[in-house]
């Protein structure tokens, strides 16, 4: 059973979008600051009903939608057996610097 | 079944370019031309413009580039370019060319006109010798945010966690 991460990402993708400490929306929700960290580190899963407060704090609504299973990323991932092995290793290992770079705020 | 020699995206670009076909890119390989703090995988993802001119632009891009269908089966499988309308009925084409891998996504999430819902938010940017039309950074967080998927919530997670560090260090 795959992990579940939305959760995490939505709450702190809606925290930063609302410019609030984890301070800030732990008290907006009524909860406490270990606990919107520990959700947001995905050591602990809220639950549906914890989900809608933190993201109503937030100034968000949750909506759900039921969809059909994406498979873009399993077909690419399909598809990388027929690429060139070296080349995606070295695509991989770009990728990794051109992302450490951006973190330390430097162009590749 | 199509042989893969080499990855290049900037190449596939290039060559859509020399085809004069009209088109927008997003997914990963916009996320990295925008130098977004996002891993981008491997093969380029482009909107075009849906217009008989353009979609026979793309059928003599398709022969150049030796696209072949991709397929839970198959590596590769050629596909008729004419009429065009058999393959542009689809929303999405996954596709292996000689420069690598190739989705031709007509109605991104986020979007209902695809290509004309984009082409006014959208940037130009330069690659090697060409010019080509790429999602704004605003673009690609709508995007992201509309499929609702696990993969570009984390995306979205780490782009604006690092937008947080940068503006608060």
């Amino acid at each position: 059973m795959p992990k579940e991460t939305s959760s995490r990402n939505l709450i702190q993708m809606a925290r930063i979008r609302a410019g609030m400490s984890q301070v800030d929306l732990a008290r907006a929700a009524k909860t406490s600051q270990p606990a919107v960290s520990a959700y947001e580190s995905g050591k602990r899963s809220p639950s549906v009903e914890t989900l809608t407060r933190l993201l109503a704090a937030a100034g968000f609504e949750l909506r759900m939608q039921l969809a059909m299973p994406d498979t873009h990323d399993a077909s690419r991932k399909g598809a990388e057996k027929f690429l060139p092995t070296s080349q995606v290793v070295a695509h991989i290992s770009r990728e990794r610097k051109r992302l450490t770079a951006n973190e330390r705020g430097k162009k590749t | 079944m199509n042989e893969v020699r080499r990855l290049d995206d900037v190449g596939l670009l290039n060559a859509l370019v020399n085809h004069s076909v009209e088109f927008i890119l997003i997914g990963g390989t916009a996320a990295q031309l925008l130098n977004l703090p996002v891993p981008a995988t491997v093969g380029v993802d482009i909107t075009p413009l849906r217009t008989a001119k353009n979609l026979k632009r793309l059928a003599e891009f398709f022969d150049a580039v030796h696209a072949a269908l991709m397929t839970s089966e198959d590596a590769g499988t050629w596909f008729p370019r004419i009429p065009v309308e058999n393959w542009s009925q689809y929303s999405t084409l996954h596709l292996l060319t000689d420069f690598g891998l190739l989705d031709i996504v007509f109605e991104p999430a986020g979007t209902q006109n695809g290509y004309m819902d984009l082409l006014e938010s959208s940037i130009n940017q330069e690659l090697g010798n060409s010019k080509i039309r790429c999602i704004s950074e605003e673009q690609w967080v709508e995007m992201k945010t509309s499929t609702g998927r696990e993969k570009d919530l984390e995306h979205l997670g780490m782009y604006f966690s690092q937008r947080a560090k940068k503006k608060n260090p």
